[in-house]
Parts: structure tokens; sequence; C-alpha cells
């Protein structure tokens, strides 16, 4: 054998299930933002569609301090969070014991998910109209479309994390003198905590979809209701950044939420 | 599930000097639709207090099956399983089980896997986890007392399960192909590792495997399986000195012993693929 060593393998990038640098992980993708940010403000400095219609991204920084300085933005968006969160946390403090229990013990089973099913595919954006003759147009009729959209699916998708605990740890724990009871508490409940985590984190990026939809058809303030009012006035601008800024709080709270998953269940 | 009826006369309660007597024990698998697979027929089988004794024979002779019975985690369709002269109902942690797959909890530490047991009998914490401590420097794992299990090899791994399962103090130990994930390496010092423990606790064991060597090598007696449906076939006695070193695997009479029961098996196995198998 001789002394030299080996050649360095070359870095390739388009590698199958390949990894790359976090560095260049990093640029990469803050290449693709500023292509979008760039191509809308080519498109709007080169005249190509009237500012009605599309306003540049600098006249849409200035419409946002705007709302938030001058027509009280934060309050329509504390007013949608609100909504947001109590629905969603109605449907997580009801749903997850229940699903639990759904794919634990087959009598319960028999008992909520075939109903489950069914109500999952009404969708939640058909209750609205009824939601609004039956609660009115005010954050009770807000909670309630919530809490639809997110329930159904969160039991069912919470009963499902439930099922796919290895069976054998149950049969472990009973070797070592566990009742039911505590192979449920001291078991399942653990072991399917992460992916119940991860099933309220999908369920709230659905809550936001349905928030925004119900304050569309009908509102007096929330984030939703700030855009229809732009339309209505031909507010481009305010409309495109309430999209944009839906798209930042989801980001965030999303971009949050995983780290603390990653900290509470570093087991994994 | 085993009839509650009384034992037979043949066993007298509380009179037997078996650990564990298994009686006209068999076992069939419903199928949806026709008849049923028969995994076990009509063993019977004694389990002496303090003895090693393993179930040997190649796959589909039931002895997991047989092993899961006795651990309460199946039930039998006919015939009982006694402990003490009493029926076995449902698992218990009297029966500390040794699983192939570890079946360690993984969102538990290492000590806190190896308190299951004592934490559900609501042991005091001091005691608890002082017992843990104890057991976990005894089996070299101090160290990686506060590691969560996806840290550990598969070495590591079995020695916390076999921790946890011994902090219970149970009467038997039940052992399902435990080093069966192994590499050779690894398995061959897990064997070493679970001969100083039985020889320092001398809990009743009963063992799994399909492994000759392993058998012989630990156990005092061997019961070599009949498959299709697993049956008892042949109990050997592995008349060794204790206590046992791998150079023991060379010496006449260990050769010997392992000449018979390779031909045991091998006649198993292949009444087994006559049987289409």
């Amino acid at each position: 054998m001789r002394g030299d060593k080996p050649a360095a393998r070359r870095k390739r990038w388009m590698e199958p299930m390949g990894s790359i640098p976090r560095s260049a992980y990093i640029a990469i993708t803050t290449l693709s933002f500023a292509c979008l940010l760039g191509l809308w403000a080519l498109i709007t400095h080169l005249g190509w569609v009237t500012p009605l219609f599309l306003p540049s991204p600098a006249s849409i920084v200035n419409t946002g301090i705007a709302l938030f300085t001058r027509f009280g933005f934060l309050y329509d968006v504390g007013a949608t969070v609100y909504r947001v969160l109590a629905g969603f946390l109605i449907a997580a403090l009801i749903g997850v014991p229940l699903g639990v229990l759904m794919g634990t013990f087959k009598p319960i089973e028999a008992l909520v998910e075939p109903l489950t099913s069914f109500m999952r595919y009404m969708p939640a954006s058909a209750f609205i109209p009824l939601f609004i003759l039956w609660l009115g147009i005010g954050n009770v009729e807000k909670i309630a479309v919530i809490f639809v959209g997110s329930f159904f699916s969160l039991l069912l998708m919470v009963a499902v994390e439930v099922r796919s605990v290895q069976g054998e740890l149950l049969e472990a724990a009973y070797t070592l003198g566990a009742s039911r009871l505590s192979v449920v508490r001291r078991v399942i409940l653990p072991a399917a905590l992460p992916g119940i985590y991860d099933v309220l984190l999908l369920i709230l990026g659905w809550a936001w979809t349905y928030i925004i939809v119900a304050e569309l058809v009908a509102a007096e303030s929330g984030i939703g209701h700030v855009i229809l009012q732009a339309q209505r006035v031909l507010k481009t601008g305010n409309i495109i950044f309430g999209i944009i800024f839906l798209g930042f709080i989801g980001l965030a709270s999303d971009t949050a939420l995983k780290l603390i998953g990653r900290r509470l269940f570093a087991w994994r | 599930m085993a009839s509650r009826r009384t034992p037979p006369s043949s066993v007298h309660r509380g009179a037997s000097v078996d650990k564990l007597e298994i009686v006209a024990l068999s076992k069939v698998f419903r199928a949806p639709r026709g008849a049923g697979v028969q995994a076990l027929a009509d063993i019977g089988l004694s389990v002496r207090p303090k003895e090693f004794l393993t179930l040997l024979g190649p796959s589909g002779c039931g002895k997991s099956t047989l092993l899961r019975i006795v651990a309460g985690l199946e039930e039998a369709t006919a015939g009982q399983v006694l402990k003490d002269g009493r029926e076995i109902t449902g698992p218990g942690a009297d029966r500390g089980m040794v699983f192939q797959a570890f079946s360690l909890f993984p969102w538990l530490t290492v000590r806190k896997n190896v308190e299951f047991g004592s934490r559900l009998q609501k042991l005091p914490a001091s005691q608890r986890t002082a017992r843990a401590r104890t057991l976990l420097e005894h089996f070299g794992l101090a160290r990686f007392t506060d590691a969560y299990p996806k840290a550990l090899s598969g070495g590591m791994k079995q020695r916390v399960a076999l921790a946890r399962a011994l902090a219970n103090d149970p009467e038997m130990l039940l052992m399902d192909e435990p080093f069966g994930a192994l590499d050779a390496q690894t398995r061959s010092a897990m064997q070493d590792f679970v001969l100083k423990v039985w020889e320092e606790t001398h809990k009743t064991v009963l063992f799994v495997t399909h492994d000759i060597d392993e058998a012989l090598y630990l156990s005092d007696r061997v019961l070599v399986m009949k498959t299709r449906p697993g049956r008892v076939g042949t109990m050997v006695d592995i008349d060794l000195p204790r206590p046992r070193h791998y150079e023991i695997q060379f010496e006449p009479r260990y050769l010997e012993l392992k000449k018979y029961v390779t031909g045991l098996v091998r006649e198993e196995t292949r009444a087994g693929q006559e049987l289409g198998g």
C-alpha cells in the first residue's frame, strides 16, 4: 500500500437522500425568499401591474406600519389569536383524553370512532352559516367553528398515535406488575405523547385557516375582517399585508412550538 | 383462558416441590376463518426451584408461546400452569420477563426504567433509588444512570432490561431469546453476565433460545421441543460443573452433550420441514 492519502471524496450536492452543511441550507433558504421578494419588486418597479392591484414591497411595509399605528391592527390580531387559541384549547382539552381512551379501549372506539369519522367529513366552513344563525357573529360563533374544524380530526389522529404504541412495552409493564390503569397512565400516555404533540401542532395550523374563513364570512373584528374590509374599499395593500402577516404568525409559532417539542421529548 | 377448575388429582396443591408445573397444556391460535393453528399440544413440564431450564427448538416449535403463557401474556386453550401449586391467571411481578427486543421505556432514563416496578409497588423513593443504584453499579451501568435508552448499545440495553426485571426481586425470570438481537461478541459476553447473575441470585430461570451452545452453556436442563405442533421432546440433563467458564465448551463432556442435542434438534427441524414448514 502506498503512503499517500486517499483522494478526498468530492462533495456532491444532489446526492439522493444526501445531506448538505447547515450553513448551505440556510443560504439556499434565504435565496428562495429573496427570489420571491425580488420578483415581486421587479414586477411592481417595471410597472407591469398597476399598484392598485399589486403595490410594491416597500409600500406594503408602509401599509403595515400604518395599520398598526393608525388603524389599531393589533386589536384585530389579538381578537383572531384569542379565538384560535380558545377554540383549539377546548378541542384539545376534550379531544386528547377522549382520543387516548378511544385508541386504548375497543368499546370506546366503537362508541366514538364511526360517529367521529362521519362528522370529520362535514367541512367546518359549511357550519358557519348555521353557527351564525345559532350563535351570532361574535366570539362564540368563531370558537365553535374552530372547535368543529379541529375536534374530530384531532380525536382520530390522537387515537392513531395511541394505537401505534408498541404492544411489547405494555407487556413489559404487565410483567413488572402493572395494572391496566397504570399501563394506560405509565406506558400508553408517555409513549404516545410526542406523537400527540405533533398532531396538536398540525391541528393548530388548520385552526388558523378556519378562523380566517369564519372572519371573512362575518365578523366585527379580526385579521379576516380587516382583509374583507380592505377588499371592499380596494385597499389591496392591506389585504396583502394581512396575508403575509398571517404567514409570519404561523411560521413563528410553528418554529417555537417545534423547539419546545424537541426539548420536551429529548428522549426521542 | 385456562379453565378455572381445581387442579387434577395428580397435582397436590402446595405439596408440589416444583416451582412451576405445566399440565396438559395446549394452545390453538384461532384464525378468523378456518380451524386455526395449533401451536402447542399436550405440554407437561416441571420446573424445579432455582434451576436454569431452557426450551430449545427450531422456530415454530412454540417455545416462545409457551414462555408467554407462563408469563401470563397469552392464554392457554386448555390445560394449566401452576406456580407453587397455584394456577397462573395473568401476568404478575413474581415472574420477571426479558424480551428479545429489550422493550425498555424510551421516555425513561436508565435509572427510572429500573425503578419502574418498585414505583408500581409504591416503594418509598429513597429505597427505590438505592435498589436501582446498587443494581446499576453491579451491572456496570453506573455511568449511564441518567441516560436515555437510545444512547445505549444493544448489550447495555439488555443489561438494563435484566436489571429492571431483577429490581422487582421476582421468583422466576423468563427470558425470551434475550440475546437474539445482539452480535456474536456481545452475545457471548452477555451469556457470561447472565451466568454470573444467576449464580449470585439463583432465581428460577425459564430461558428460550434456538442456539444450542447458548442452551448448553447456561442451563441445568434443556428441553428439546418437537415442532408443529410444539410438543415436549427430550429433556436433557446438562451435568456440567459450575461455575462455568467459556473453556467448558472444549471439554469432552460438553462436546458429547452438544453432539447429542444437535442430533435431537436436527431431527426435529427435519420432521417439521417434512410437515410442510
